[in-house]
């Protein structure tokens, strides 16, 4: 199971990070990959930083 | 959590505590000029973790891909606030159930990154230390190698974990997990050994809440190597349950003895308590 992350910004400052992930081997409701479902969220898209640059907020 | 998460469904989110108790920026301290008073900047980092987001969902009642995740998240969060230079201590933790002052019950658990090894943590560290140059090894792998010798305590194990009622728990429902080998932080698990850890957290979530049939509060306490560097040889990853219950409609209250001469009473054998959790189903260890 590999691990993902993706960082926002709040628009308070603080930073909130979405965990997601993928796992070849396993199907259905609790290993389902969930980036796509997160990424129709117009608010969430706002200030991102890349999860994998580790970037600080 | 609608207010705080902006998505309405995700796996596993981390951020910031709205209030929190320590604060990245780097603030003066007020309050005494004295030279008398010790005191310190309340620099560092608090998060809330929530491991689902089903907000009435019972952790216990998830499948085991859900505990992997968040021991995967876990492990991410100990490396990247671990690198920072401030930060000495990463204490992952949760607190569960109204009966240990938890109003929200969406299944989350907390994370303080400490400028400083708290002081539980470093008694435990200091102990484990003196041990290891006394009689040249780990205290816990002594410990836990004393306590498979007995038998008694232990509730459930797998390759790489072990549940047991410590001997001198402190609370009745006390449970420790321990790792059967030495490994002294999240950053020397293997991916077995995540999934080992994911299956025996489940199980004894499972046993809790089927003990005496209601879902079991608890305050969990992850401790591991400090990330300042120190400690490899005598940190040993283990992770502490200290339940409030007593009994089935009893709660342990910290009073006179606890609070004002440290000294814990506990009313209970060990022994019979690791036998009732091992009698709680499921008998072994789950891994669906």
């Amino acid at each position: 199971m590999q691990i993902h992350k993706k960082r926002i910004k709040k628009e308070d400052g603080r930073y909130l990070i979405y965990y997601t992930f993928t796992d070849e081997t396993q199907e259905g409701e609790e290993g389902k990959d969930v980036r796509t479902k997160m990424e129709s969220h117009p608010e969430t898209m706002g200030n991102n930083s890349h999860s994998s640059t580790e970037q600080d907020l | 959590m609608s207010t705080e998460v902006p998505a309405e469904d995700y796996d596993i989110v981390v951020f910031e505590n709205k209030f929190p108790s320590l604060q990245k920026e780097s603030l003066e301290t007020i309050g005494s000029d004295s030279k008398f008073f010790k005191h310190g900047k309340a620099q560092g980092i608090c998060e809330v973790v929530l491991f689902t987001s089903d907000h009435d969902g019972i952790m216990s009642e998830k499948p085991l891909s859900r505990y992997i995740k968040l021991v995967k998240v876990w492990r991410d969060r100990y490396r990247e606030l671990g690198a920072k230079d401030f930060i000495d201590y990463v204490f992952i933790f949760e607190n569960k159930g109204e009966e240990v002052g938890v109003t929200l019950h969406h299944p989350h658990g907390q994370i303080y990154a400490y400028p400083f090894i708290p002081p539980i943590i470093e008694q435990e560290l200091n102990s484990s230390k003196e041990y290891l140059e006394k009689e040249g090894e780990c205290l816990f792998c002594k410990n836990l190698e004393e306590e498979k010798k007995d038998g008694r305590r232990i509730i459930i194990s797998n390759d790489s974990f072990t549940a047991l009622v410590p001997f001198s728990a402190s609370y009745t429902y006390e449970v420790h997990i321990y790792t059967n080998k030495h490994l002294p932080s999240f950053n020397d698990f293997s991916e077995k050994e995540e999934i080992d850890l994911a299956a025996i957290l489940k199980t004894i979530l499972m046993k809790f809440d089927n003990l005496f049939g209601f879902t079991f509060p608890y305050i969990m306490a992850i401790h591991q190597q400090p990330t300042n560097g120190t400690g490899k040889e005598y940190s040993h990853f283990h992770i502490e349950f200290y339940p409030p219950y007593r009994t089935k409609d009893k709660l342990k209250y910290l009073a006179g003895s606890e609070l004002g001469a440290g000294t814990f009473i506990n009313n209970c054998l060990p022994e019979e308590k690791a036998e009732e959790l091992r009698d709680a189903p499921p008998k072994g260890v789950v891994y669906d």
